[in-house]
């Protein structure tokens, strides 16, 4: 069959195909890599927002940082306000339960046996509501000398992690969130509050704001449904030195941040799709140029036009299968690259795709390059198949 | 194979917009077993005759009958599966594809005819033939490794590798050297005595020795040449 003639071409040309191959795999590697990113960014944000479980977050009005970069990123945020402010918010109308959180500090391989910089936050098992109900491996109230991990903490279910000299067992774990969550450790409040009291680091600290013990750094809370929580959030803001945002207000400020971001990335897909058709519509043009003599020769040996057509349209389809595929492990490299470097620099949350989504997703890609390379291809497929095999072959005896 | 053109006639216009007329009310017929030779200077239209011939023009007036078959009545994928199965093309230019070393080249009418074939037996043959002919150590260089007279030999191969009943053969010993052209001469007098048809455009008198009629073309009319010492006789 001519599949024999198409794989020589291939192989046997390796500049052409591979600069072909190499066009259409740095195009797919683009469009994988935003697309994947936005997704990705996508599913960090529901997930975080989703699994956060919280109505209203309530933190120091003095804060520097946001609500929104508490929520998502690993900001070590030592923020504080006196512990008497559960009582005061829990007393108003609509607050079904309320919850205080105790940001300690960041851990790193200077104080702790962990690799990286973690942050290390303490609630109160007795009111939680968010923690134990996230937690796997546990199902009861965690001890003083316990602790639960998010997603990326390099330590198992009953591994040990030494953090500022102290042991702790690890008694459960997160599933992958998409936001600082997944760079938590989660301790009793009372613990977090005496590691952060003997912490050199944080001496200053005490000093200004008192008594960790007497100091929580937010309240998270959970409200009836029968009253609207941003009704709620502006009566807590209104107490003065606090500060409340709802969970609706976060979830439109991401949706707003994120309508932006996603046009972008549309935008540059679509860019990156008529390069990619144009690249391949002028490589194809210019292979069969080259190629007129050849195939005036196969027309004359007697292939039939229906055997150029395919014999062209199987040539751009295993390039095009190829470079995609590659393209596409490439984009998935990038995409772990953005990862780590969002994680880094920026307050947007991540979390990747499962396994079977990212296949579907990169089979959705692969397909559409492979339908754009036979857009690419027709033209000058059926303009070979149409070839007059005479003039053809004149024309090539003249060059 | 029998092949009979009757009145046919051939004009185009070229890039200046002059209207070439290479042939000109040509009848001719070819029976198994014959050898014809064309002769004619440069561009008289002996490659338009033998592109006729093959089914590869359409001629703008006349008839032209393939076992008793016009072939004005066939479309473009019969006369494409008629050239695959029936026409050995020995072409001016000894065009080989590129990719394909000179054993897959001599395979290519093989691979686009019709199917299935007998591997075995069409690499048997391959075989056969690129010793014949003297090519069997360069079975796997590609065409940008072979001299031309090489390249030539491999061009011929392949227009006989599928046994075709008609062999159109323009200039088939060029380039080549004494011994190859002997050789060529023998190969197409023993396809004829094998009751295939071959028509050759040539200067050459290794050629026109063999053949059972030698024609000549001139001015698009074709003339049946008497052997030598005989008067050209219009047809």
């Amino acid at each position: 069959m001519l599949l024999k003639l198409v794989w020589r071409n291939l192989v046997r040309r390796p500049w052409q195909s591979s600069l072909t191959i190499f066009v259409v795999a740095a195009c797919s590697a683009a469009l994988v890599s935003s697309l994947l990113m936005l997704w990705s960014i996508e599913n960090g944000a529901k997930s975080a927002l989703n699994q956060w479980g919280a109505d209203i977050l309530v933190l120091p009005a003095q804060a520097e940082y946001s609500p929104e970069e508490v929520l998502f990123t690993g900001s070590p945020a030592n923020i504080y306000m006196k512990a008497q402010v559960i009582e005061e918010v829990s007393e108003i109308d609509g607050v079904e339960k309320a919850t205080p959180q105790f940001f300690s500090q960041t851990l790193n391989q200077s104080c702790c046996s962990l690799p990286d910089e973690y942050r290390l936050v303490g609630y109160d098992p007795a009111s939680d509501f968010l923690v134990n109900g996230l937690a796997q491996g546990i199902g009861r109230e965690l001890n003083q000398e316990e602790v639960i991990i998010g997603s990326e903490i390099p330590a198992f279910l009953g591994d040990r992690v030494v953090i500022l000299g102290q042991p702790f067992d690890v008694a459960g774990y997160l599933k992958p969130k998409g936001g600082s969550i997944d760079r938590t450790i989660f301790v009793p409040i009372a613990t977090a509050r005496q590691v952060a009291f003997q912490s050199p680091y944080l001496q200053e600290i005490w000093h200004g704001a008192g008594n960790p013990q007497d100091l929580i750094s937010a309240v998270l809370i959970k409200t009836s449904e029968s009253v609207s929580p941003e009704i709620i959030g502006q009566t807590i803001s209104n107490i003065p030195g606090l500060k409340a945002v709802t969970a609706g207000k976060l979830m439109q400020d991401l949706q707003e941040q994120l309508v932006a971001f996603r046009s972008v990335i549309w935008v540059l897909v679509l860019i990156i799709g008529a390069i990619t058709l144009a690249s391949l519509c002028t490589r194809y043009s210019s292979l069969m140029l080259e190629k007129r003599e050849e195939v005036g020769l196969l027309r004359i040996l007697g292939a039939r036009r229906n055997q150029v057509f395919k014999m062209i349209l199987a040539e751009s389809f295993i390039t095009v299968l190829t470079a995609s595929f590659l393209g596409s492990l490439f984009g998935l490299g990038l995409l772990i690259h953005y990862k780590l470097m969002l994680k880094e620099y920026s307050s947007f949350p991540f979390l990747m795709p499962n396994l079977s989504q990212i296949v579907i997703a990169l089979s959705g890609l692969i397909l559409a390059t492979l339908v754009i390379s036979l857009l690419a291809a027709l033209w000058p497929a059926r303009r070979s198949a149409f070839i007059d095999p005479v003039l053809a072959l004149s024309e090539g005896q003249l060059r | 194979m029998q092949l009979k053109l009757s009145k046919v006639s051939h004009q185009y216009a070229n890039k200046f917009g002059e209207v070439i007329i290479p042939l000109q009310d040509v009848d001719l017929s070819i029976d198994r077993g014959e050898v014809l030779t064309i002769l004619g200077p440069s561009g008289c239209g002996k490659s338009t005759l033998l592109f006729i011939l093959g089914c590869l023009l359409k001629p703008t007036q006349g008839e032209v009958v393939i076992d008793s078959i016009p072939t004005y009545r066939l479309v473009e994928d019969e006369l494409a599966e008629l050239r695959s199965r029936k026409i050995g093309f020995i072409l001016q230019q000894s065009v080989l594809l590129p990719t394909l070393t000179v054993r897959e080249n001599v395979l290519l009418p093989l691979w686009i005819g019709p199917k299935p074939f007998n591997k075995k037996s069409a690499e048997q043959k391959v075989t056969s033939l690129l010793e014949e002919s003297g090519l069997l150590e360069r079975a796997k260089f590609l065409p940008h490794q072979l001299s031309g007279g090489q390249r030539r030999r491999v061009a011929i191969v392949r227009a006989l590798v599928h046994d075709p009943e008609l062999i159109l053969a323009d200039e088939p010993t060029a380039e080549l050297d004494d011994v190859n052209r002997s050789l060529i001469s023998t190969w197409l007098l023993e396809l004829a005595d094998k009751g295939k048809s071959v028509v050759i455009a040539t200067h050459d008198p290794f050629l026109t020795g063999v053949a059972s009629r030698v024609y000549t073309l001139n001015k698009g009319l074709l003339l049946l040449k008497a052997k030598p010492g005989k008067s050209h006789e219009a047809l």
